[in-house]
């Protein structure tokens, strides 16, 4: 499956990772994150699903089919995993010639303190602004609407 | 001494008074567009070869991929396909599919998903000097 990313996530796992090279703590992270990302690569949509241990899910609220890989899955014992860095990382899937898919990674975040309101402005960032930038530099590769 | 939530909290707070976790300043050049994927696989490399990074990076994929592969590799042992599965459990193959990606399935959802490939689900409680086989009808909510 092919991954592409927008220039604002590479920025931050750029600084993710200058930060993990001097923190013990942030280098598991690091490399729960790296993880994440070779599964999305690997399984594409099987990794999604709407159970809390799954390792993506859908994000509801979006008119586009926006997804976020999870570090840090709530579970029934911290459905908000308050006190670790709560990783969501957003990422749409654009469509590719001959009929394929590509994930495209967007935006990276800490969900600690806000639970899910965290999702509103970064939902409405997405859409206003990367996606509409992603799409002029690559209009052959749109990003999937959701279906009425 | 601080506890393990403390010293996370505060390795999140690192990354978030850095701005990395702030919103998009946009105007990224052309470059930056064209580099950028280049530019995450090196970022993943630089910590490639630090042992703490490289075994939560190895345990976090290896439960991803089990989690995947469970159900996927319940049907191909029966020589099923997802539409043949659909006909049985008379659900669309996209539902099968999304039963597939599922790693946390409620026990109705997976003891009908065994009957479909024509195997019947057991389970056992296992202690250390006794097993015991739960009947999986006494556990499903009359109905089922």
């Amino acid at each position: 499956m092919d991954i592409f990313f927008h220039p604002r996530f590479t920025h931050q796992i750029e600084q993710m990772a200058t930060a993990a090279e001097h923190d013990e703590v942030l280098t598991e992270v690091f490399g729960e994150v790296s993880a994440l990302l070779q599964a999305l690569e690997e399984f594409g949509h099987e990794i999604e699903g709407e159970q809390p241990e799954d390792a993506s899910h859908r994000i509801v609220s979006s008119r586009y089919e926006l997804f976020a890989l999870r570090r840090t899955p709530p579970t029934v014992y911290t459905p908000y995993a308050q006190g670790r860095p709560v990783i969501r990382i957003v990422y749409a899937w654009c469509e590719e010639a001959a009929g394929s898919e590509a994930a495209v990674v967007m935006h990276m975040g800490d969900k600690a303190r806000l639970g899910n309101t965290w999702y509103d402005g970064v939902v409405r960032q997405v859409e206003e602004t990367m996606i509409r930038d992603w799409e002029h530099r690559h209009p052959r590769r749109r990003i999937q609407r959701k279906r009425q | 001494m601080m506890s393990d939530d403390m010293e996370y909290e505060s390795a999140a707070d690192k990354l978030a008074g850095s701005s990395a976790f702030a919103g998009d300043p946009g105007g990224y050049s052309d470059q930056e567009w064209e580099t950028a994927t280049k530019r995450v696989e090196a970022a993943r490399r630089r910590l490639a070869d630090n042992p703490a990074a490289a075994r939560a990076e190895a345990e976090t994929y290896a439960s991803i991929r089990t989690r995947v592969e469970t159900l996927r590799a319940i049907r191909r042992a029966r020589g099923l396909t997802q539409s043949q599965i659909s006909a049985q459990l008379e659900i669309s193959q996209a539902e099968v599919s999304r039963m597939e990606r599922r790693n946390n399935l409620q026990l109705t959802t997976l003891a009908r998903f065994v009957e479909a490939v024509g195997g019947r689900l057991r389970i056992t409680a296992v202690f250390d000097n006794q097993e015991v086989e739960i009947s999986v009808g006494d556990l499903l909510p009359a109905g089922d």
